[in-house]
């Protein structure tokens, strides 16, 4: 396992160094930069814009301004927000804190939830409960995120239970809502076809035949069906953490999308590329967290080269 | 063999039924939270300055405003603001010399209980208000004024306040004259100096750095709100980044109502980062917010109309243009390259194809269908609501094909082809085409679709390309390689301040930037023109000067004006006093000391 660990770290590394190499490239191929729109509306003198430029280090050649903020990382620097005027490291800790903090929020909706309806349609396959839940899984799934975000903030408000303005977990309840529902339906439709499969398994059918609790027959059935869910929450998991544009968007929750949607329009450099490495590093660790979970969730697998 | 239903059944009874109920009750719990009680606002009075602003307005106190901006603010300095967001919020806690009125576009007091403009423009000598203390408590001084005027205009300093008092060749000085009055000095006459002075907020000489050229990075956002202090109507309270900003009534404001009331009425406003604009629009009905302005769109506008408790006001247009212009770069790059090839060269440099393109466009129409009649089409870059300095066109822009076409056949231009799939030729034996550039926001997707199919009309095909906006600047400004670019622009009020655009040397002179010297003789007349009206005191014969600018533009077309964009604003129907500004900026808050909330 140490190996593997290890076999992972520097793959990760490695994904990060060319994903910063591809991201810093791309922002600078694209045509203006941060100071361009100040320099098409403001009545600065050309000279102050060119001395602003030579301050921000836009006027450097590409290689030789990744250099510097790859100097600047090593030493812990994650460089200069344009936009906010602020280290980019203190903007994107804010944001990421909060995402993460939407993240858990709309995580501990999914986990109960994808249970609860996965299990009742195995355990109902065919009847009614089975067919409603699918039938919730599958509006889940199709409905629109932005249709759904909007409906919700709609019945919030009719029903007179929309959050004020003040800051506090009861802000997270409806955006969490509304990132966890698509979620939840579509892991609770794998849970289902997987633990319909298990079922089916001899040793599930042995157990049951040796007259074993109810509850220790599910216990084994979920084990066998809970590897490509774990594998499918590490990637839902994931996803979560780069941010949810939309969600954040309606709700006015102040995550690392929006900010990213908002710092790549002002070409915010070093904000762009660091949170891009912040969701990339965020997505390897939850990638790998998945497979050590596999790993404890079924002995049989281990990651041995 | 046992199978998967007999399982199943077996395990119903005894598991499902409780473990399912404690899974959903665990999703419900996870979803919950405990409401936070809001805190009561606390009103303090101080005592009324004895030179206080009496102004002619009644209200109720008390109240939060909520309103939303579609993002938070970029800085809390308002001489770093140069954002809509950070302007907006910054004055609200901060105050200007001098102010303007923009519902009776004149400059009224500010900070400023009298002031004078010396004979020959070069001066003026300003008399502050006594007794006026900064949302802290501390007094304002003549040497804050004094300071704050320095600090902008020195050397080091790098603010747009700067730019636009400093033009080339201008220098100022300030001084401090006795206790209450201050005097400014300049090299050369402007005759927009008053005006100016509205854009100049005095800031506590104690929070100004002794190194100027660092003025712009204090109170950005991560500075802690006690620190950031003016003499605007509210204080910072709380910055919540990405959520919200919370500002309280200063207690120390230095404006009464007609009653001798301290104003501001209100005692919050809670200013909510809502990016989505159907959100704010939810949230509006829903009671959570009492004011939309910015992010309101033409359909949420109508939809919005006819809601019961609820004002949608439509102030009529915006400084906000929608335009059109073509490359008129007569130029070449380092290595030779012109930047526009023929024969478009020859086509766009001509006035009549731009007069005749411009007849083509039905504004009318864009506005019906693009904006549902909330736009207003445009005659010139300066508005027809701008009464003072606006001059109507000798002749219409309203759509005329037959005379688009006699204008375009009089250039030597002539058409092939049937006549529903006519092709406009050009005087060289080329079919008419070219590019039209513009964002791919969907009024701006919409509005280039329509001028595309009214181009067809006239047998030009006008094929689209859509860019976002920096890659658009990038191209006017940097490699001015393109062809038509379709873009909204907001211009200002003050006639000096279009400056950048008119003038030929002019970064925002779209159609061909920063020229060395002048292209044409009617871009040299314009230069002149605009040389001389601002050191025109005499407002008759700088209002001439401006008209001829405006005869020579709508003569030439080196730019289409299209729409302006109406203002438009809903609010709660409790929240009164509400005037809605032609000034994007402040839009419905430029008023905010007299805003008040009554019983829905």
């Amino acid at each position: 396992m140490r190996r593997f660990l290890l076999h992972r770290a520097l793959q990760t590394l490695t994904v990060l160094f060319l994903l910063s190499l591809i991201v810093f490239g791309m922002i600078r191929m694209l045509p203006g930069d941060y100071l361009t729109e100040m320099e098409l509306t403001s009545a600065a003198p050309r000279e102050r814009i060119e001395e602003m430029r030579r301050n921000l280090g836009l006027d450097r050649p590409f290689y030789l301004q990744y250099l510097f903020w790859l100097g600047s990382l090593a030493q812990g620097d994650l460089g200069y927000s344009f936009a906010q005027q602020r280290p980019a490291a203190q903007l994107l800790g804010e944001r990421f804190a909060n995402t993460l903090l939407l993240a858990l929020a709309a995580f501990a909706i999914v986990l109960p939830l994808t249970f609860a309806l996965g299990i009742t349609g195995a355990l109902y396959a065919g009847r009614w409960p089975d067919r409603l839940g699918l039938g919730a899984c599958l509006l889940g799934i199709s409905f629109p995120r932005l249709l759904l975000a909007l409906l919700v903030l709609y019945l919030a408000f009719q029903a007179g239970w929309l959050p004020g303005s003040e800051s506090g977990l009861r802000r997270l309840i409806l955006p969490a809502l509304v990132t966890a529902a698509p979620l939840s339906a579509f892991l609770a439709r794998q849970l289902r076809f997987e633990l319909l499969g298990s079922l089916e398994k001899l040793h599930v059918q042995a157990a049951a035949a040796r007259g074993l609790p109810a509850r220790r027959i599910v216990w084994i059935a979920l084990r066998d069906a809970l590897n490509p869910l774990i594998s499918l929450l590490g990637l839902t998991w994931a996803g979560l953490l780069s941010g949810a544009v939309i969600v954040e968007s309606v709700f006015s929750w102040p995550g690392l999308g929006l900010l990213m949607v908002e710092s790549l329009r002002t070409r915010d450099l070093f904000v762009v590329v660091n949170g891009v490495l912040l969701s990339a590093g965020a997505i390897a660790l939850s990638n790998l967290l998945a497979d050590v979970l596999l790993a404890i969730n079924d002995p049989r697998i281990r990651y041995e080269r | 063999m046992i199978d998967r239903r007999q399982i199943s059944q077996s395990v119903q009874g005894a598991l499902a039924p409780r473990a399912i109920v404690v899974l959903l009750l665990i999703a419900l719990m996870a979803a919950c939270g405990s409401p936070e009680s809001s805190q009561p606002s606390d009103r303090q009075q101080a005592p009324i300055a004895s030179d206080a602003l009496r102004i002619d307005t009644q209200g109720k106190t008390g109240g939060t405003l909520r309103y939303a901006l579609g993002g938070e603010p970029r800085t809390f300095n308002p001489l770093a603001a140069n954002d809509v967001r950070s302007k907006l919020i910054s004055g609200l806690f901060s105050a200007t010399i001098l102010e303007f009125d923009p519902i009776e576009r004149r400059i009224v007091p500010g900070l400023a209980q009298t002031w004078e403009v010396s004979p020959d423009g070069r001066g003026i000598e300003i008399t502050l208000r006594q007794g006026l203390r900064f949302g802290d408590g501390s007094p304002l001084t003549v040497e804050d004024a004094v300071l704050t005027l320095q600090a902008i205009t020195g050397p080091q300093s790098r603010n747009s306040v700067r730019d636009s008092l400093l033009f080339p060749g201008q220098s100022l000085e300030v001084e401090k004259l006795d206790e209450q009055r201050l005097r400014i000095s300049l090299s050369q006459p402007d005759a927009s100096l008053e005006f100016l002075l509205t854009t100049v907020p005095v800031l506590p000489r104690r929070h100004m750095p002794a190194d100027h050229s660092t003025l712009e990075s204090h109170w950005n956002l991560e500075t802690p709100v006690e620190e950031i202090t003016g003499l605007g109507p509210f204080r910072l309270a709380a910055h919540n980044p990405g959520e919200s900003t919370v500002l309280e009534r200063n207690p120390h404001y230095w404006k009464t109502d007609a009653e001798g009331t301290r104003l501001p009425y209100l005692d919050r406003i809670e200013v909510l980062y809502v990016a989505d604009a159907d959100s704010q629009i939810l949230r509006l009905r829903g009671g959570q917010l009492d004011l939309v302005d910015q992010a309101l769109t033409p359909e949420n506008f109508r939809l919005l109309a006819g809601d019961d408790g609820i004002g949608a006001q439509n102030a009529g247009p915006s400084p906000r243009l929608a335009l059109l212009w073509f490359n008129l770069n007569l130029g070449s790059d380092a290595q030779g390259q012109l930047y526009l090839p023929q024969p478009k060269r020859n086509w766009f440099a001509e006035p009549r194809f731009r007069r005749a393109v411009a007849l083509a466009i039905s504004r009318e129409e864009l506005s019906r269908v693009v904006f549902s009649d909330q736009a207003t089409p445009a005659s010139g870059l300066i508005a027809a609501w701008n009464e003072g300095w606006h001059r109507p066109p000798e002749s219409s822009l309203e759509r005329d094909t037959e005379s688009a076409r006699r204008l375009l056949a009089e250039a030597g231009f002539s058409w092939r082809g049937e006549s529903d799939s006519q092709r406009l030729i050009g005087p060289k034996g080329d079919p008419v085409r070219f590019e039209l550039l513009s964002s791919p926001a969907p009024q701006m997707t919409a509005m280039a679709e329509m001028i595309q199919q009214d181009l067809k009309a006239i047998g030009i095909e006008a094929s689209l390309r859509q860019e976002e906006f920096r890659s658009i600047a990038s191209r006017v400004m940097g490699s001015r390689r393109y062809d038509a670019v379709l873009a909204n622009f907001s211009f200002p009020i003050e006639p000096s301040d279009l400056s950048n655009v008119l003038l030929s040397s002019g970064a925002m002179h779209l159609w061909n930037p920063r020229q060395q010297s002048p292209a044409s003789d009617w871009e040299r007349r314009i230069d002149q023109l605009m040389a001389e009206q601002r050191s025109l005191l005499d407002e008759d014969q700088r209002r001439e000067r401006i008209f001829e600018v405006q005869r020579i533009m709508a003569q030439e077309l080196p730019i289409l004006p299209l729409l302006n964009y109406d203002i438009l604003a809903a609010s709660r129907s409790r929240l009164r006093n509400l005037k809605p500004a032609p000034d994007l900026t402040t839009c419905c808050l430029w008023n905010a000391w007299e805003l008040y909330l009554d019983s829905e």
